[in-house]
């Protein structure tokens, strides 16, 4: 099957960009609203990158090589018609669990499972609400499954099982840090090949609307 | 009126389907309620009525933390809103939070758990882009519970058994080697000491001819018994070959090692044992070796102790050697 | 008189659609910057003396960019147009001395309604 490059346009870039910082906005004010925190939101990174790079890609956005815990959440959508499925990952660095707990109105003992439940929580509650907002945006249905940990206090080439069969994947960047709480956390929205064209179809539609 | 007369979808009559629906939601066999913004009940099907021994007019238009105060409420409402404010969905698993509800599970004969193991789900209730409800589901996981509490038992049990000689009962060959390779390793650039002994049954073969090899395990066994009724805190025992044992022994200078070594001689040597009404003596030789930095690899460690083994053997027998630098 | 009035988001689309949004036959004179640097550039040179300003942008911030209007003494009047929305934000927007905030998409009705409620619209 020949694969053309699935690279995007500056238009088709800058477009999805603005549309993901709207969604980041709704989700932040929502996190914001439930925690009770202000959020600092960062400029969305959008690359396309090949399975080969998709590890030092990660590395990069995240911006170091430590031990990280990580949450994954599936997702899954119709676009023209179309099944799109997939997967976002929050990657936490360095998390102070006193501090999550105390957002999250946790009062039991912060044992193994407590942090775990506090990761997938801080997950569904960040992930999809971000996607949720870029579904409204691109005015297309979302879907989510449970989230599921990925791992805790592991390297991020741990993350990624080898030998998958798309060839090319989209990433989707944005991180997310609380004023006066030591909490950082990045969201990776990953989707591949055929997912990919899905969504440039209607980000063109979106262009030619506008 | 009977539910299983309602249970018809009829989709010329839509407004038949309503009871058709809320009998199917007795009939599925998981929990589903729903609560208001005021966290009230406003269902509460018949899974829950089962199993919290509550009749939906006990409960509705109360809220749930009324009934079951074992709920976090602080922890649950941020949960419940989170689905409310976000509107999407919001989950607990059982491998976090075994359960929310303390309902009694339906593995009462075959199964050690206190209660039932629960998924959850909280669905928020759209309505014009406003949720005023959520719907909470509630899902029996106890199977699964079980399952993966026995397939850790079982990896225990497999990690136990690989590391351990079926006949003796001590560590086997490759766990022993892989303790001392560590031991090794910490003793490497360090100011801590440590020895180790080997040992190996004096004349092994005759026990073997003489009474059987049913015999020799037993003698085998009865060593390891009384090698390790001497091991005490940090030391640990192992077999090393077919009669051929290691103690080690971290933190303990040759001095104490020899000492040590010399007891469990004399211990066996004056311990015999009775085989099929054959009353058996064993003895050992012994070779003592203390770590010193002039040590590559620990297998240098392990010939050090075997050449003072040697010694011990060609030299009568039955009694202790120390390695130094000069044998 | 003309008006010189810079637009300053990281987002071409979104700048397009501000100035897509601007009242018809404004009398203004449009200066665009794609960061908050750009846009601070841009002041110090007179060409905000109206600002339409994004918060989340690279190199420096709409945070920032207020902070540095105020410190350097400038006379601009700042409406923020942005997709951070939450509840603080335009506290701290117009504590920094923002007139109002727009969210997110931006329209030509929502734009006309800022404007008339300062009277900036002739």
């Amino acid at each position: 099957m020949i694969n053309s490059n699935l690279a995007f346009s500056e238009d088709q870039r800058d477009c999805l960009q603005e549309l993901v910082n709207i969604a980041m906005g709704q989700a932040g004010d929502s996190l914001a609203r439930l925690l009770e925190v202000f959020v600092n939101l960062s400029v969305p990174r959008i690359k396309v990158v090949k399975r080969a790079a998709l590890v030092s890609s990660l590395i990069e956005l995240i911006g170091h090589q430590n031990l990280v815990s990580a949450v994954r959440q599936g997702f899954h959508s119709q676009i023209e018609h179309r099944d799109v499925r997939g997967e976002a990952i929050v990657i936490f660095s360095d998390t102070s669990f006193t501090e999550l707990a105390e957002l999250l109105a946790y009062e039991d003992e912060l044992n193994e499972k407590a942090e775990q439940e506090l990761l997938l929580d801080v997950t569904n509650v960040l992930s999809s609400a971000c996607l949720a907002g870029i579904g409204e945006q691109l005015e297309i249905d979302m879907g989510f499954s449970v989230p599921t940990l990925l791992g805790q206090q592991v390297k991020i080439d741990t993350l990624i099982e080898a030998n998958q069969a798309w060839q090319q994947a989209l990433l989707v960047e944005i991180n997310y840090s609380l004023d006066n709480r030591d909490f950082m956390c990045h969201l990776v929205i990953m989707m591949s090949d055929f997912a990919i064209k899905a969504l440039k179809l209607r980000v063109d539609q979106i262009l030619e609307d506008f | 009126m009977s539910l299983f007369n309602a249970l018809t979808f009829n989709p010329d009559n839509i407004a038949s389907n309503a009871g058709f629906a809320k009998a199917l939601l007795n009939k599925l066999d998981f929990g589903l309620i729903i609560l208001d913004l005021e966290y009230r009940v406003v269902l509460w099907n018949q899974f829950m009525v089962l199993h919290s021994q509550l009749k939906e007019d006990d409960i509705v238009g109360q809220t749930i933390f009324a009934h079951f105060p074992e709920i976090p409420e602080k922890w649950f409402k941020k949960k419940f809103n989170s689905a409310v404010l976000l509107k999407v969905n919001a989950f607990i698993s059982w491998e976090q939070r075994t359960y929310l509800f303390r309902f009694s599970h339906n593995r009462p004969i075959t199964g050690a758990a206190e209660y039932m193991a629960q998924n959850i789900t909280f669905v928020p209730l759209k309505h014009n882009n406003s949720v005023s409800q959520v719907a909470i589901a509630i899902f029996d996981a106890t199977d699964s519970y079980f399952l993966k509490n026995e397939l850790q038992e079982a990896n225990l049990e497999l990690q136990r058994l690989s590391q351990t000689d079926g006949l003796t009962g001590l560590y086997n060959r490759s766990h022993l080697e892989y303790l001392l390779r560590a031991e090794f390793y910490k003793s490497q650039g360090n100011t801590n000491v440590a020895s180790l002994i080997m040992l190996h049954v004096d004349h092994f073969k005759n026990i073997n001819d003489a009474f059987g090899h049913l015999a020799g395990d037993a003698a085998l066994r009865h060593l390891a018994k009384l090698l390790i009724s001497c091991v005490q805190g940090s030391n640990f025992v192992g077999r090393y070959g077919g009669e051929e044992f290691v103690v080690a022994l971290p933190n303990t200078h040759l001095d104490q090692a020899l000492a040590h070594a010399e007891q469990i001689r004399i211990l066996v040597s004056n311990t015999s044992f009775v085989h099929e009404s054959n009353t058996i003596e064993l003895k050992i030789s012994l070779g003592v070796a203390m770590y010193n930095d002039q040590m590559n690899t620990y297998e240098t460690w392990l010939n050090g102790a075997d050449s003072a083994l040697y010694v011990s053997k060609s030299s009568g027998r039955n009694k202790v050697t120390c390695y130094t630098q000069s044998v | 008189m003309t008006i010189p009035l810079l637009i300053c988001d990281d987002s071409a689309m979104a700048r397009k659609q501000v100035f897509r949004s601007l009242p018809q036959g404004w009398d203004v004179a449009i200066t665009y910057a794609k960061n908050g640097l750009e846009g601070m550039e841009a002041i110090r040179e007179g060409c905000g003396e109206m600002i339409f300003l994004d918060l989340t942008m690279p190199e420096l911030d709409g945070y920032s960019v207020l902070e540095a209007i105020r410190q350097e003494g400038h006379k601009c009047m700042v409406i923020v147009i942005s997709a951070d929305i939450q509840p603080e934000a335009l506290a701290r927007v117009t504590a920094l001395g923002a007139l109002d905030f727009i969210k997110k998409p931006i329209n030509s009705e929502k734009l006309a309604d800022v404007l008339r409620k300062y009277g900036l619209l002739a």
